[in-house]
């Protein structure tokens, strides 16, 4: 298998791995809870239309990657706590896909 | 194209749509934030007062950058015959709300609010020149939106004497300077990008001048300083540019 093809094969666990990384670090630079809280909040509206904007397409690349991303950010995640910002990513992911759904960010 | 004529474009077509102001609103806003988010307070004390306040002047500065980037964008693109709207790209200013989070507000100025998208206006085109949008015009309408901002920061710069001690003019030089230079990325959406497709020279002779000129208009030089560091700047990066690059590219 060449180097092309197991990119394209293994791009979702490739990308997971980068983002499992970055979300890792993103929360670890952090350096206080507020900023931490800040950040993933803005994460979550993000992935909120990056999701919208997948809504008829395969989702499932999607969900992994932003999972992964989740899961290495509260890994990371030494300055507030790992309930409160899973809490806080949700509801700015719903708010995001409501706002875009809701035409809001259209433009 | 008579100045009559013009006049009925910019009258007609210069308006911005209500989606296109909630759009700019949005942007501002975040940009605004990113501006002030070191101003919240003195030292490691918060203060919600002076923030809200602080973020307030910033959301009157940017939105006057904005206002004139984008109407400078839209004269201009209404002179080559094109209706200009202003394109939000949120991945930007998701990415420099992050980056001013993690900097804690040091970096600031990423400042990448979108860019210009321009639409024919076919009527107004009849019988002047073929039908259908060029890069060249596309280019230097977007372009023009960032240079406005060097000119703007530059107005602003001979307004520092006469009141040496006001913070708020330092800020909206600074935001004007970051907001040009940033918006020339060649990262599409932005403005860059546009010119940047249009001529790889033209957009690296552009980018080298005006921060040359950001350069100067930061360290409070003359005008004509400003003028020539920024047309040296632009040669310089032009060449160094055509001879480790385009020259090379275009042997092939």
């Amino acid at each position: 298998m060449s180097g092309g093809d197991f990119v394209y094969e293994q791009f979702v666990e490739i990308f997971g791995l980068c983002l499992l990384i970055i979300g890792f670090f993103l929360s670890l630079l952090a350096g206080s809870a507020v900023l931490s809280y800040l950040i993933i909040a803005t994460c979550g509206l993000l992935t909120g239309r990056v999701l919208y904007k997948r809504r008829h397409t395969v989702k499932i690349a999607a969900y992994v990657l932003i999972t992964v991303f989740l899961i290495g950010y509260l890994l990371g995640n030494f300055y507030g706590s790992k309930i409160v910002s899973l809490s806080i990513f949700i509801l700015m992911n719903l708010l995001s896909y409501h706002l875009h759904a809701t035409h809001y960010f259209e433009g | 194209m008579s100045f009559k004529n013009y006049m009925d474009r910019v009258k007609r077509f210069y308006w911005y749509s209500p989606q296109e102001m909630r759009a700019l609103f949005t942007a501002i806003l975040m940009m605004s934030f990113m501006a002030s988010f070191s101003e919240w307070g003195v030292g490691d004390v918060f203060n919600a007062k002076a923030g809200m306040f602080n973020w307030f002047n910033a959301f009157l500065i940017m939105g006057s950058a904005m206002l004139v980037q984008t109407s400078v964008q839209r004269f201009v693109a209404l002179s080559s015959g094109f209706r200009g709207e202003f394109k939000v790209w949120y991945y930007g200013l998701f990415l420099g709300l992050i980056i001013t989070f993690l900097t804690r507000g040091t970096v600031w100025w990423f400042l990448a609010p979108g860019g210009l998208v321009v639409y024919h206006l076919a009527v107004q085109r009849l019988g002047y020149y073929r039908y259908g949008l060029t890069k060249q015009a596309y280019g230097i309408s977007s372009m023009s939106g960032p240079l406005a901002n060097i000119v703007f920061a530059l107005l602003l710069s001979f307004l520092v004497p006469f009141f040496p001690d006001n913070a708020l003019l330092g800020k909206a030089i600074a935001i004007n300077l970051w907001l040009g230079i940033v918006c020339m990325l060649p990262i599409p959406p932005l403005s860059g990008a546009h010119m940047f497709i249009f001529s790889r020279l033209a957009y690296v002779f552009t980018l080298g001048a005006m921060i040359g000129m950001a350069a100067m208009i930061a360290l409070h030089m003359n005008l004509l300083i400003i003028l020539l560091m920024g047309i040296l700047l632009g040669w310089v990066a032009w060449f160094m540019f055509y001879l480790n690059f385009e020259k090379e590219y275009w042997e092939v």
